[in-house]
């Protein structure tokens, strides 16, 4: 595997780092158990119904959530490297990386409660898009970004781990896919409220703004591919979690959902990274990607009897989801893009 | 950079719209027929398309007597009718249904049993809607009115903070 990242030379090194502090190990804990509990709380909502606030994976999202934001407070405060990346306010250093984890699992803990008295005033909410859940689910997109933000400047401010710290960004970078990809997870559940030309919008180019972050940034060889392993895996995980909380404890898990397969749409992503195409036509072949894989693994899992949900990809779902996704993957491949040159402008 | 994230903004708000125009409150919920198909190979489903307006419809079908179940999403062939093709076994079932999008929606549950030969091939329900009785229509549209005004906020945000790091070489 080849380390293309270079240290700027203006950064002093010291020996603090985040992840010697207990933030970072505690952030790639907190993200994954926040993830996992979305969907167990999807489950259980299928399962169970709404019963009360404090249900098993309510506290799971929740408890996740405060050590999050906690162990960022923490950080704010104690980290006082005075790099060039850390903001200066006043006595404290504040890491972008860091601020923007703390935002998202702010926001998220500041909307638990707007959460629950949306559901007191309009009554059980059945769907995954209601306002409430969308600004959750944005902040633990923000803060999943934040996470990969911090790794990734990490490297650069500690030179002698830059490779741990790459592989580490990474990992966030597959987290973060994670936490957008949820913004599926009623199509995955079967159970959809919108219809099903806007799930090939969001399934077909979505994936396109972390997997392109990944392949840019090309830490090493083959990233975006390692991204979407690794998201595979936390996925298998879920799986087998849901059953074990189902069968050994009976806590919802018995609906379960179908993975999105985003390894095609990762390949052509690390294939295209180095190549001289366009950057819509790249974004096209990666949305296509997505597009084939998904619709591959929907009907081999049906054939299959692996699922108890059948997609539906119906003709007038692809003619009018299909171009959407198009454009949307367009805008999202300069997002990252845009992301990725931030994050490595210092090489030029 | 600012046209940029105007676009993807405008965009995103564009498919969120498209979305809740198919939202507007029908308060009323349409007539459902189910008719097992010949050999018990499948459910056709009647509705009132005028109530439905050829939406998709959400359905869940589980057999009560192993517990196994089956989803998925029906588009609709013609006028208000639709056609779930599952072999159905001689068990107790139980169907679930629902359409409208959003908070907007209305679901039904009929059970019947399949014996051969069929005793009946017909049963019929009425959607409800999901939705309590004294909600505003305009209380959707304005919980994504707040949510584009945070995420509007979000973005300008992580914006600044991408151009603080990208700006660190010629700091």
């Amino acid at each position: 595997m080849t380390y293309h990242s270079q240290a700027p030379s203006t950064i002093k090194h010291q020996r603090l780092n985040l992840w010697r502090l207990g933030f970072l190990p505690l952030l790639a804990l907190g993200l994954f158990s926040g993830f996992i509990g979305v969907y167990w709380d999807i489950a259980w909502h299928i399962d169970k119904g709404r019963d009360s606030f404090f249900t098993p994976p309510h506290n799971f999202i929740y408890s996740a959530m405060a050590i999050v934001l906690l162990m960022s407070i923490f950080a704010l405060l104690r980290d006082r490297r005075d790099s060039p990346y850390h903001l200066k306010l006043g006595r404290l250093r504040l890491h972008p990386g860091v601020l923007l984890v703390a935002l998202g699992a702010a926001l998220e803990l500041l909307f638990a409660p707007a959460d629950d008295f949306w559901h007191r005033l309009y009554g059980p909410e059945v769907s995954l898009w209601a306002p409430m859940h969308l600004i959750g689910l944005l902040a633990l997109s923000l803060a999943s970004l934040g996470a990969m933000v911090t790794a990734w400047l990490e490297g650069h401010l500690n030179p002698n781990k830059q490779a741990f710290f790459a592989a580490l960004s990474l990992y966030f970078c597959a987290i973060f896919l994670g936490w957008h990809m949820i913004f599926l997870a009623e199509y995955a559940f079967g159970v959809p409220v919108f219809p099903m030309w806007v799930h090939v919008v969001f399934l077909s180019a979505l994936p396109v703004l972390s997997l392109w972050l990944a392949s840019h940034l090309r830490p090493f060889a083959l990233s975006a591919t390692a991204v979407a392993v690794i998201y595979t895996l936390m996925h298998l995980f879920l799986l087998g979690l849901l059953s074990f909380v189902n069968q050994q404890l009976d806590w919802g898990g018995a609906t379960q959902p179908l993975i999105a397969n985003v390894l095609l749409a990762a390949f052509l992503a690390d294939l295209l990274a180095t190549r001289s195409w366009p950057l819509w036509l790249k974004a096209i072949a990666i949305s296509l990607g997505s597009f084939v894989g998904n619709w591959l693994l929907f009907k081999l899992s049906f054939s299959l009897s692996l699922t108890q949900s059948a997609i539906n990809w119906h003709p007038q779902a692809l003619m009018l989801g299909l171009p959407f996704a198009i454009v949307l993957a367009i805008l999202l491949i300069y997002l990252a893009e845009g992301m990725a040159k931030g994050l490595k402008r210092y090489h030029a | 950079m600012l046209k940029f994230y105007g676009s993807l903004f405008v965009f995103l708000i564009m498919l969120l719209s498209m979305t809740i125009a198919q939202n507007l409150p029908i308060r009323q919920g349409s007539a459902v027929t189910l008719n097992i198909l010949p050999e018990a190979q499948g459910i056709g489903i009647e509705v009132d398309e005028k109530l439905t307006q050829g939406r998709e419809l959400t359905t869940w079908l589980r057999n009560l007597d192993t517990q196994k179940s089956f989803r998925t999403v029906l588009a609709p062939q013609d006028d208000g009718n639709y056609q779930l093709n599952y072999p159905l076994a001689e068990a107790r079932y139980g169907f679930w249904m629902r359409y409208g999008t959003g908070i907007d929606t209305y679901s039904e549950y009929l059970r019947f049993s399949v014996t051969n030969p069929l005793s009946s091939t017909r049963f019929g329900g009425i959607f409800q809607s999901e939705l309590r009785p004294h909600v505003p229509a305009s209380a959707q549209p304005l919980g994504y009115a707040v949510f584009g005004f945070i995420m509007l906020l979000s973005l300008a945000i992580t914006a600044l903070l991408f151009g603080k790091i990208s700006r660190v070489k010629t700091a």
